[in-house]
C-alpha cells in the first residue's frame, strides 16, 4: 500500500511538472520533422519533381546555416517527403503517416486541390498546420483553420487586374467577356467588375457567353464594340482564349487586351497569333523574371538544372512560411506554428506575403506583357485592401 | 461445442475485430494503420463485387469504379445534402448512414440493371466496352452537375464510416458472395463461366443469370462507394477514373480470380503493400509493379487461385483454368466449341 501511494505521488508530481514545463516557456527541440506531400508518381510526376527540388533547395539553405535559427538555437530540420500518386485516399494515408509515425509539426502540399482537401481533414483533426502550394480551389482553406495556401486565388487576380488597369495603365472604360457557366471565369468577372468600379472606373459592357462549346462570340463582341472600351478583360479558359481574341481583333476592336493566369502558357502567343496578342497584359502568381525572385531562381537553377516553375516556387514559399512561423511561434507545436503562420509577414520570391482571415495569401500579382511573342515581366501589383 | 468447432467463424471473425480494436485503443496501431485497414476494407468489398462478375460469371466488367462512383455520390447526397446527418445525434447518424449506404447500393444497382439488361443478352466481350464507357459517362456527368460539386468535388461529407462499420460490411459482403456462389444462382453463373453454350443447353436462362449477378455486383460496388465517401469525406469525379477500375482488376487477378478468399487477400495485401514500401521513396511503385509481375509469372491463377479459406466451407473448385494468363486462350477454345455447335 505504501508503495502504491508513493507511486501515485511520484506519478502526480511528474505529471504536474510535465504540464508546468510545457506551459512555462518555449521549449526548443533539437530536431523538428516537417512533411511534404506531392505527386511524385502518377500523371503529375513533373510537379512532384519540381516540389522535391524546391524542398532540396530549402534543405541546402538550412544546412549552409547549420540549421534553423530559433531564438539563437540551431534546430535541425528533417524534411520527410511522401508520394500521394495524385489520389486523394493515398494523400490521406500520406498525411496520416507523416503525423502519426514521423510526428511532423507541419505539412507542405499536396499540389492538387482534391488531394489537399482530403488530407487536410486529417491535419485539421490532428491540429497540424498544412499549406498547399498550388491548390487553388476555394474549398481548400474552408476545411478548417489549420489549412493555408501559398498561391493567390481567383478573386484576388480580378482585383490585381483592375488595379493595374486603372492605376498603371490609366484606363477608365473597360469591357469584360466571360463564361457564366464556369466558376473560374464568372468569379474573376465579378471580382474585376467590383474592384474596377470601386476604384472609380466604368464597366461599359459586361458580356457573358455560356459554356466552353461556344465558338462564335460576335453577339457579345458587337455590344462591346459599340460601347467603345479602352480595354477588354477576357477571363476565359485556354480552349476559348484564342477564338475570343482573334474575333475581338477581327471585329476591329482595338482596345488593350487584359487576361488572367489561364493565359499563362508558353505556347499562348503562337496559339492566338503573334499580331493579335502583341501588347496584351495578364496577371500570374509568379514570374522568374521578377527582381524579387532573382536569388531564388539562380539558386534553384544551380541546384536542379532547370528554371523553377510556378509549382516549385510556391512549394519553396510554403516551406519558408512554415520555417518563419517556427521561428516566431510562441510554442513549438502544431497550434503554436499555426498561430504564427496566421501572422506571417515575409518577403518571398513572388513578393511580400501576409494572410487574410481565410488563410489565403495577400501578395502582389505579377503582371506580364506579351512583347515580340514572348511574355515579359512588367511589374508587381499589390491591390490596396 | 461440436457446433462451435464446425462454425468457428462465429468466434474468429468478431475476434479479429476485437483484436484490431484493442490494439487501436492501446495506441499500438496508430490512426495511419487504421486508415489503411479501412481503405483495404473498402477495396475488399469492391474486389468481392468484381469477383461476382469477372470471377464467378466469367463476364468482363472493366469500368467497375463507375458503380462505386454512383454509390459514393448517391450516399453522400443522401447523408450530406438531403438530410444533413452531421447535425444529428450519434444514433440517428448511424441509422442515416446505413440508409445512405443502402441508397447508394440501390442507385448503383439501378445503373447495373440498365447497363446489364441489354448487353448481357449478347455473348462475348461487349460488357467490357459498355462498362468502360459507363465509367467515363458517369464521371463526365458528375463533372458538370453543380448539385454534387461539379469539377470542384464534393466536400464536407460527414465522417460516418468507422472501422466497425467497414468491418461489418466486409463480413456481410463475404457471406453474400459465399452464399451466392453456393446457391442455385451461383452454380448457374459458374456453369455460364465454364461454358456458356453448354449451360444454355442444360436449360439455364443465361442472360437472366448474368443480369442477376451483375446487378448484385453493382449493388455491392455501391455499398463500397458509400464506405469510401464516408471515410474520405471528399469526392472528386476524377478519383473514379479508369485507373481506379484497373486497380480493382489487379487486386482480383493477383489475388486469385474466382476465389472469394483470393479477392479478400489480394485487395488487402495490395492496398497495404504500397504503404509498407513507403521507405523506398520513389522506387516504391517500381517494386510494387515488379512484385505484381512476379506473382502473375509464378502463379498465373493468382495468390489464392482455386483455393478458399476453410471457414467459408466452399467446395466449388475447378477455377484453375481462368487465371489471367490463359484468359484469352479460354475464350478461343470457347469460340471454337461454339462454332462447332453452330456448324452442326
Amino acid at each position: 500500500m505504501k508503495k502504491f501511494v508513493l507511486l501515485m505521488v511520484v506519478l502526480t508530481l511528474s505529471l504536474v511538472m510535465g504540464i508546468s514545463a510545457v506551459s512555462a516557456e518555449k521549449v526548443i527541440p533539437d530536431e523538428i520533422n516537417l512533411g511534404m506531400i506531392s505527386t511524385i508518381s502518377g500523371a503529375q510526376a513533373i510537379d512532384g519533381q519540381n516540389m522535391t527540388d524546391a524542398i532540396r533547395l530549402v534543405q541546402q539553405e538550412l544546412e549552409a546555416n547549420g540549421g534553423l535559427d530559433v531564438d539563437g538555437k540551431k534546430v535541425k530540420i528533417n524534411w520527410i517527403i511522401e508520394d500521394c500518386e495524385a489520389k486523394p485516399e493515398i494523400a490521406v494515408n500520406a498525411a496520416q503517416k507523416l503525423i502519426e509515425q514521423d510526428g511532423v509539426l507541419a505539412i507542405v502540399g499536396p499540389n492538387n486541390s482534391g488531394d489537399t482537401i482530403a488530407s487536410a481533414e486529417i491535419s485539421q483533426a490532428a491540429k497540424i498546420p498544412q499549406i498547399t502550394n498550388t491548390g487553388t480551389n476555394e474549398a481548400v482553406t474552408k476545411v478548417g483553420d489549420y489549412v493555408f495556401r501559398a498561391c493567390i486565388i481567383d478573386p484576388f487576380q480580378g482585383k490585381v487586374v483592375a488595379q493595374f488597369a486603372y492605376e498603371n495603365l490609366g484606363l477608365r472604360k473597360t469591357a469584360v467577356i466571360y463564361d457564366n457557366a464556369d466558376t473560374y471565369s464568372a468569379g474573376l468577372d465579378k471580382a474585376f467588375v467590383d474592384a474596377f468600379e470601386a476604384l472609380g472606373g466604368e464597366i461599359v459592357a459586361n458580356e457573358a457567353f455560356s459554356g466552353a462549346d461556344v465558338k462564335d462570340f460576335s453577339a457579345q463582341l458587337i455590344n462591346i464594340k459599340n460601347a467603345n472600351p479602352e480595354a477588354v478583360f477576357v477571363p476565359a479558359h485556354i480552349d476559348n482564349i484564342p477564338l475570343i481574341l482573334q474575333q475581338i481583333r477581327g471585329m476591329g476592336i482595338e482596345a488593350t487586351l487584359l487576361g488572367c493566369d489561364s493565359w499563362d502558357y508558353a505556347a499562348m502567343p503562337e496559339l492566338v497569333g503573334l499580331d493579335v496578342i502583341e501588347g496584351a497584359y495578364y496577371v500570374t502568381g509568379f514570374s522568374p523574371d521578377a527582381e524579387t525572385a532573382a536569388d531564388f531562381v539562380k539558386a534553384f537553377t544551380d541546384l536542379a538544372g532547370y528554371r523553377p516553375s510556378f509549382c516549385s516556387a510556391m512549394a519553396y514559399e510554403a516551406a519558408h512560411i512554415v520555417l518563419n512561423a517556427i521561428q516566431n511561434a510562441e510554442t513549438i507545436d502544431g497550434t503554436g506554428i499555426r498561430d504564427a503562420m496566421v501572422k506571417t509577414s515575409l518577403d518571398l520570391p513572388s513578393g511580400h506575403v501576409t494572410f487574410d482571415e481565410f488563410r489565403n495569401p495577400i501578395k502582389s500579382g505579377i503582371i506580364l506583357q506579351v512583347r515580340d511573342g514572348v511574355a515579359q515581366y512588367v511589374g508587381s501589383v499589390s491591390p490596396a485592401e | 461445442m461440436n457446433w462451435l468447432r464446425k462454425n468457428s467463424e462465429v468466434i474468429i471473425l468478431p475476434l479479429i475485430y476485437v483484436v484490431i480494436f484493442l490494439l487501436q485503443k492501446n495506441k499500438i496501431l496508430n490512426n495511419y494503420v487504421i486508415q489503411i485497414i479501412m481503405l483495404a476494407g473498402v477495396n475488399i468489398i469492391m474486389t468481392q463485387s468484381l469477383n461476382l462478375v469477372n470471377g464467378m460469371t466469367g463476364q468482363n466488367s472493366i469500368g467497375h469504379a463507375g458503380f462505386m462512383a454512383v454509390g459514393a455520390y448517391v450516399s453522400a447526397l443522401f447523408s450530406k445534402i438531403i438530410f444533413n446527418a452531421a447535425a444529428m445525434p450519434p444514433t440517428m447518424q448511424t441509422i442515416f448512414f446505413l440508409l445512405a449506404t443502402i441508397a447508394g447500393g440501390i442507385g448503383a444497382a439501378i445503373f447495373g440493371f440498365l447497363i446489364g439488361m441489354p448487353t448481357l443478352r449478347l455473348k462475348g466481350d461487349y460488357l467490357a466496352i459498355v462498362t468502360l464507357g459507363f465509367g467515363e459517362v458517369i464521371r463526365s456527368i458528375i463533372r458538370i452537375t453543380p448539385a454534387v460539386g461539379a469539377a470542384r468535388g464534393l466536400t464536407g461529407i460527414p465522417k460516418l464510416a468507422s472501422l466497425f462499420w467497414i468491418f461489418v460490411f466486409v463480413v456481410i459482403t463475404i457471406y453474400i458472395c459465399r452464399n451466392y456462389m453456393d446457391s442455385a444462382y451461383g452454380r448457374g453463373c459458374l456453369a455460364i463461366r465454364d461454358n456458356e453454350v453448354a449451360a444454355d443447353t442444360m436449360g439455364i436462362n443465361t442472360s437472366k443469370y448474368k443480369v442477376q449477378a451483375f446487378v448484385t455486383s453493382a449493388f455491392i460496388a455501391g455499398i463500397a462507394g458509400s464506405m469510401y465517401a464516408h471515410t474520405l469525406r471528399y469526392l472528386h469525379p476524377d478519383v473514379f477514373s479508369y485507373t481506379k477500375s484497373t486497380d480493382f482488376l489487379v487486386y482480383l487477378y493477383a489475388g486469385g480470380v474466382g476465389s472469394i478468399s483470393g479477392s479478400i487477400l489480394g485487395a488487402f495485401i495490395l492496398t497495404a503493400l504500397p504503404e509498407v514500401l513507403r521507405f523506398m521513396n520513389e522506387w516504391r511503385l517500381v517494386i510494387y509493379g515488379g512484385l505484381l509481375v512476379i506473382i502473375i509469372l509464378f502463379r498465373p491463377v493468382g495468390m489464392f487461385g482455386g483455393k478458399e479459406f476453410a471457414f467459408l466451407k466452399l467446395k466449388t473448385g475447378g477455377i484453375q483454368h481462368i487465371g489471367f494468363s490463359n484468359l484469352f486462350q479460354r475464350k478461343t477454345k470457347k469460340t471454337i466449341v461454339a462454332n462447332e455447335e453452330a456448324s452442326r
